[in-house]
């Protein structure tokens, strides 16, 4: 498997799924997808990766 | 974010974004969960502002309706965005076939992005990659958009 790194220098994953709006749910797929992209990313062997479900500006701000 | 991206210093800050976005005024906005509570979604401005702290920077958006704005932003140095193309519902698979992090992920987990076996997957690589697997997806209409200031990657 190939490594994801794109550069040597230390970097960090943020991976966020929302569909926005206190009446959008996030949809099903997003939530599949940006779950599938994180473990892909560990499975990898990405040391940071951070996922936000449901992410607020707030939560994006404090990650 | 801010704290983390400063500490990366000249290190990489890769940020992906899945869900719907909000174009006011001809500026992009990631509308997330609490976007309706507030006067404007998170801005590209905003965004770009956390991004700076770090020495690189690489987003993937697969949002609706980004590119337009993403091309018109001005971008700090050092940084290279990714968008899904621009169709309705672009985020969900269309029966059953894959879609721009569909194909992203697959392209990870098998190792299939890294089109020049040098072990390692750049940007470039991810975008030519995606871009193939939409194709055989019959999506021949638009491809992802790459915006970078690598001319190599461009």
């Amino acid at each position: 498997m190939a490594s994801v790194d794109a550069t040597p220098e230390p970097h960090r994953w943020l991976i966020i799924g929302s569909s926005g709006g206190d009446t959008l749910p996030t949809l099903p797929q997003v939530r599949r997808e940006v779950t599938q992209l994180a473990d892909a990313l560990k499975r990898a062997g990405e040391q940071r990766v951070d996922l936000l479900q449901d992410a607020s500006t707030d939560d994006i701000m404090r990650a | 974010l801010t704290e983390s991206a400063s500490a990366l210093g000249d290190g990489t800050l890769l940020v992906y974004f899945g869900g719907h976005s909000l174009v006011q005024d001809d500026r992009l906005g990631l509308a997330m969960t609490d976007a309706a509570r507030q006067a404007s979604p998170l801005s590209m401005r905003d965004l770009r502002a956390v991004l700076d702290r770090a020495g690189r920077k690489v987003l993937f958006l697969h949002t609706s309706s980004a590119r337009s704005a993403v091309t018109q932003f001005q971008w700090g140095p050092k940084t290279a965005i990714l968008c899904a193309p621009d169709v309705p519902e672009s985020v969900a698979s269309d029966g059953g076939s894959l879609g721009f992090t569909g194909w992203l992920v697959r392209g990870i987990e098998s190792g299939e992005a890294d089109l020049d076996g040098d072990g390692r997957i750049d940007i470039g690589e991810v975008s030519r990659y995606i871009t193939d697997g939409l194709w055989k997806n019959g999506r021949r209409k638009q491809p992802p958009l790459l915006v970078t200031d690598d001319p190599d990657e461009s």
